[in-house]
């Protein structure tokens, strides 16, 4: 728990305002980075996980009415209240990001490395040549085989993995503090995502940066991240250390997550568990646990207050009113969700 | 006896930048009740390869028998009369219904192309087929576009059972879905297996749930079949370079993620090659860490593994040699594999 | 249905600011504003039925003392509300009668045209290939023709007619309507929904009528209302020459032609019907625009 840390967030709250409504996709948010640290956000679609990416660097398409408050310390500025332009020096300066589908986010008729070298002679003041050079070199960083040549090429003729590797080289130009993934292995091969997600955990160790990856699936997590905060209609509802959480998950939420989906160690051992019900689409804001509808768990309280966040072991949060008899449980009896199997 | 085989079966594309093989001489068979997993990265072929066997793309060579009669073999109007024993469930699951249809016809539809009952038994089947994919009665007048996506989904599970077929071919059925949706189908069509006693061909990326679902599975690369077996053979034991590396890239929840995702990395080496222009002799050569000259020239046969008479067989010149180099964690977890 | 309309505007830069002129006088509608488009075609609707309910006087009786009135003037038998011609006919009454036989001729027409147009358009876009391409050409071809110059070389060897006219101008339109479905049967073909109904079993007749047809036919539904409108322009342009509609028979753009000579004294005659037509074909332009839009708004 020592020295500062890199990134604060206090209280966020994204709220969108629709036809149909607002929507509060991020509903009151804390958490903090160390500097070097990996955290991993899981969620459902709709969870809040990838606004709560968006809402750091004010990512929004300028369509959207959407309304944030909080505050996001990053290297002692507050990123919600300092202007465009400073803002803009800060992303892809010191907090790069990669998404889900690279080639939106590459310009289609530039070569990438010149893609690269533009960013190094905006964030990095470096010049033409310099910039070009570097650009090669970031491609062999990221695992471009004969970067002189492929730098030289348009998106187009890159596979998706090569085209992530290009996207994670942009990302990565300005040597970030931290690197935000949004989902960056969920649209490749599985022997392509292995690399993906080995790259950045190597990266994350050899730059000393950050990392902060949303994804759906724990396994995603386990292979690159220390830390995991799980997300549920925009809150937090359970933060642990990745190791922790596979023996100690505490929010239901969480427990529904980790027994849904088939484990490839386990042969056919009947039927899966789903989570009854959906998501609400509105998000959170009520005035009671959003998960309890889906719960099957729930208590009278559950539907009446909203949980605060308990600590149920050594930096181990869980969102939910059973939390502390849960905990108790666990050590008692082991993992209900592993029991059942 | 076999159900549904496939023999020997070839499919060419023209594309803009020349002629591809998609799949290469795929034989497989499928028994009632039975339940076979294909995996395989994209492009491999395993999505051309169910749409040949639903007769939906041209053959350039091989047969596709479906309860003795050669699909091939018959007349347009004869192959659309069959159609109603082989039906298939689509990856998108909104975009593979009429978005003007309602659900109660949609579902209908198939009986009705058909001439399958009358129209009371056909509304009893419609019933029958959304009560057993788990559609409230409700939906039964909503257009797809008011459904959810798992709704949807089960909308075209239904249709494909309505008719009673004998064999269910399966593409993707629930990589478009949201996880904690994935669950809930995969729970219908395990359950519809065992109702109906379908032959069904499950194919998916996704090798935890293939394993979950299958009794036997295959592994295509470049299209070809490069190893098969039963389910905890080819999974527990893997004998082709790449069937382990796909296992090893599978991310799990557990404490071994990362040393494993390094496993993978060395077994699957580089980029997947263009069909254009596929390896001589070993399709998987270029990516694999244990080739050799005799793998550029010659291609390596199907050969059984393990005891003969089996089903497990792969396609390696160098099987018997790298078996040692496949120490996989065997059938299910252990607590001592989770903890930390 | 917002990319069709992206389509559109991307093959023809011409139609981009035309575009806005459109989409400014569709705001300019609001929410309630297709009402009142809807009753002045219900007016024009019933004109043609029950003409004798709207007409003050009757339409060919002759009044040669009451010739060339200017409109709101009066004679013996009443008020002229929008004046008489050169043998004292009532026009407001002319107006209505000839309403019957415009509306009957365009919307006949623009029928058989979008029957035509359809079914080359499903066919093409469905099958594609040698099919496809044979279709086209002969649209293209066609489109390609001076047809209005056709038309009247046509109508003027056959002798003009009714039932010249209504094979004439279904010739006019019939590309347009094969155009917008065969690029929407083009894309449909590519849904997986289509390529379901294949595996399900569906014939190709099924395919093409109980998939493709229903789900062009909110476009075709718009763009007949639209083309209404532009094959009573081509109607009255005919009529106006001489080689449309001959008389006892009348139509808006007969009368048009037969005030004509008589701009000088009795502007009426010519301006009155013209605007009338005119009235008529931005409203259902706008009707179909609207339509389309709202459409397209709900997805």
């Amino acid at each position: 728990m020592s020295g500062m840390p890199l990134l604060e967030v206090e209280d966020l709250h994204v709220t969108f305002r629709t036809a149909s409504g607002p929507v509060h996709a991020v509903d009151g948010v804390s958490f903090t980075m160390k500097p070097g640290s990996s955290l991993g956000v899981v969620g459902e679609s709709g969870s809040g996980k990838s606004v709560t990416a968006r809402a750091l660097l004010r990512l929004f398409a300028i369509t959207d009415d959407v309304q944030i408050s909080g505050a996001v310390h990053f290297d002692g500025q507050d990123l919600l209240r300092i202007d465009e332009r400073r803002l803009r020096d800060v992303r892809g300066g010191q907090i790069g990001m990669i998404f889900q589908d690279p080639l939106t986010s590459l310009n289609p008729l530039m070569a990438v490395g010149e893609q690269i070298a533009e960013s190094l002679r905006l964030h990095r003041g470096m010049s033409r040549s310099e910039a070009a050079a570097e650009a090669v070199e970031l491609l062999a960083r990221v695992g471009i085989a004969d970067p002189e040549q492929r730098a030289t090429e348009l998106p187009s003729s890159f596979s998706g993995g090569m085209r992530q590797r290009v996207m994670i080289s942009l990302a990565i130009a300005c040597r970030p503090r931290l690197l935000i993934a949004d989902e960056p292995t969920t649209a490749l091969d599985v022997t392509v995502q292995a690399e993906i997600l080995l790259l950045l955990d190597e990266l994350r160790r050899s730059e000393g940066m950050a990392l902060m990856l949303i994804t759906h699936d724990f396994g995603v997590v386990a292979a690159t991240c220390d830390d995991v905060q799980v997300m549920y209609a925009g809150k937090l509802v359970e933060k642990a250390s990745m190791a922790h959480l596979f023996d100690r998950a505490n929010h239901p939420y969480t427990e529904g997550l980790l027994r849904l989906v088939p484990r490839f160690e386990d042969a056919h051992t009947g039927r899966l568990h789903p989570i009854p019900g959906q998501p609400p689409i509105t998000g959170g804001g009520g005035s009671s646990c959003a998960f309890a509808p889906r719960c099957s768990y729930a208590v009278d309280r559950c539907r009446s207050e909203v949980p605060p966040e308990v600590a149920v072991g050594p930096q181990h949060l869980s969102a939910c009113w059973l939390a502390t008899d849960r905990a108790k449980d666990n050590t008692e009896a082991g993992q209900p969700w592993r029991r059942a199997q | 006896m076999s159900v549904l085989e496939v023999d020997d079966v070839v499919v060419e594309f023209d594309t803009d930048a020349g002629r591809i093989t998609a799949v290469d001489g795929v034989s497989l068979h499928l028994a009632t009740g039975e339940t076979l997993g294909l995996v395989g990265e994209s492009g491999c072929g395993k999505s051309t390869l169910a749409r040949a066997i639903m007769q939906l793309v041209p053959m350039q060579r091989g047969s596709v028998r479906l309860e003795g009669t050669d699909l091939g073999s018959l007349s347009r109007r004869e192959l659309r009369r069959m159609r109603h024993r082989i039906q298939m469930v689509f990856q998108d699951p909104r975009g593979s219904l009429d978005p003007r249809m309602n659900v109660s016809t949609l579902i209908g539809e198939p009986l009705r192309v058909h001439g399958i009952g009358d129209r009371a038994s056909r509304a009893k089947a419609v019933a029958e087929a959304m009560e057993l994919v788990g559609l409230p009665v409700a939906v039964a007048d909503r257009l797809p576009s008011e459904l959810s996506g798992g709704q949807q989904q089960r909308v075209g599970i239904a249709r494909a059972i309505v008719t009673d077929p004998a064999v269910l071919v399966c593409d993707e059925p629930v990589s478009a879905l949201d996880v904690s949706i994935q669950a809930q189908i995969i729970n219908v069509l395990d359950e519809l297996r065992d109702e109906l006693d379908l032959a069904m061909l499950f194919i998916a990326h996704d090798l935890s749930v293939v394993r979950h679902l299958s009794d036997r599975v295959a592994v295509m690369y470049l299209g070809q079949i490069v190893e098969t077996g039963t389910a905890s053979e080819v999974f527990g034991e893997p004998r082709h370079p790449y069937t382990h590396g796909l296992i090893s890239s599978v991310p799990r929840a557990d404490a071994e993620s990362a040393a494993r995702l390094q496993t993978a990395r060395r077994m699957v080496l580089g980029e997947l090659p263009s069909l254009l222009d596929p390896p001589s002799g070993c399709r998987y050569r270029t990516r694999c860490p244990y080739a050799t000259a005799q793998c550029a020239e010659a291609e390596p046969p199907p050969e059984p593994v393990g005891r003969a008479g089996g089903l497990h067989m792969v396609r390696c010149h160098h099987w018997r040699t790298i078996v040692s180099a496949a120490p996989e964690p065997q059938e299910s977890a252990t607590s001592q594999e989770l903890a930390i | 249905m917002s990319v069709i309309v992206a389509k559109r505007t991307g093959t023809d830069p011409g139609r981009t600011s035309q575009h806005r002129v459109w989409s400014r006088l569709i705001e300019a509608l609001g929410s309630r504003g297709w009402i009142l488009l809807v009753l002045f075609l219900v007016l024009l609707v019933a004109a043609s039925i029950v003409p004798d309910v709207f007409a003050p006087h009757d339409h060919e009786t002759q009044n040669l003392r009451a010739r060339l009135l200017a409109p709101g003037e009066s004679s013996p038998d009443g008020l002229h509300l929008l004046g008489t011609d050169s043998l004292g006919r009532d026009l407001f009454s002319r107006m209505v009668i000839g309403t019957r036989l415009t509306m009957f001729i365009a919307v006949t027409a623009t029928l058989i045209g979008a029957a035509i147009g359809v079914l080359f358009g499903l066919l093409g876009g469905y099958f594609g290939g040698r099919t496809d391409r044979l279709l086209m050409r002969l649209g293209e071809a066609q489109t390609a023709m001076p047809m209005f110059l056709v038309a009247i070389l046509l109508l003027s060897l056959l002798g003009p007619s009714v039932g010249i006219l209504l094979v004439v101008l279904p010739c006019l339109v019939w590309p347009i309507f094969a155009r917008v479905v065969r690029a929407e049967a083009l894309r449909l073909r590519e849904e997986t929904f289509i390529e379901a109904s294949i595996a399900t079993g569906c014939s190709t007749s099924t395919i093409l009528g109980r998939h493709l047809l229903p789900n062009v036919a909110p476009r075709i539904l718009v763009l007949c209302v639209v083309e209404i409108g532009h094959v009573m322009l081509s109607e009255a342009g005919l009529s106006f020459l001489g080689v449309g509609v001959q008389p006892p028979d009348t139509t808006w753009g007969l009368l048009i032609s037969e005030g004509r000579p008589l701009l000088a004294v009795a502007w009426w005659l010519t301006i009155l019907p013209g605007v009338l037509l005119g009235i008529t074909v931005l409203v259902l332009n706008l009707l179909g625009r609207y339509w389309e839009a709202r459409s397209g708004a709900a997805g």
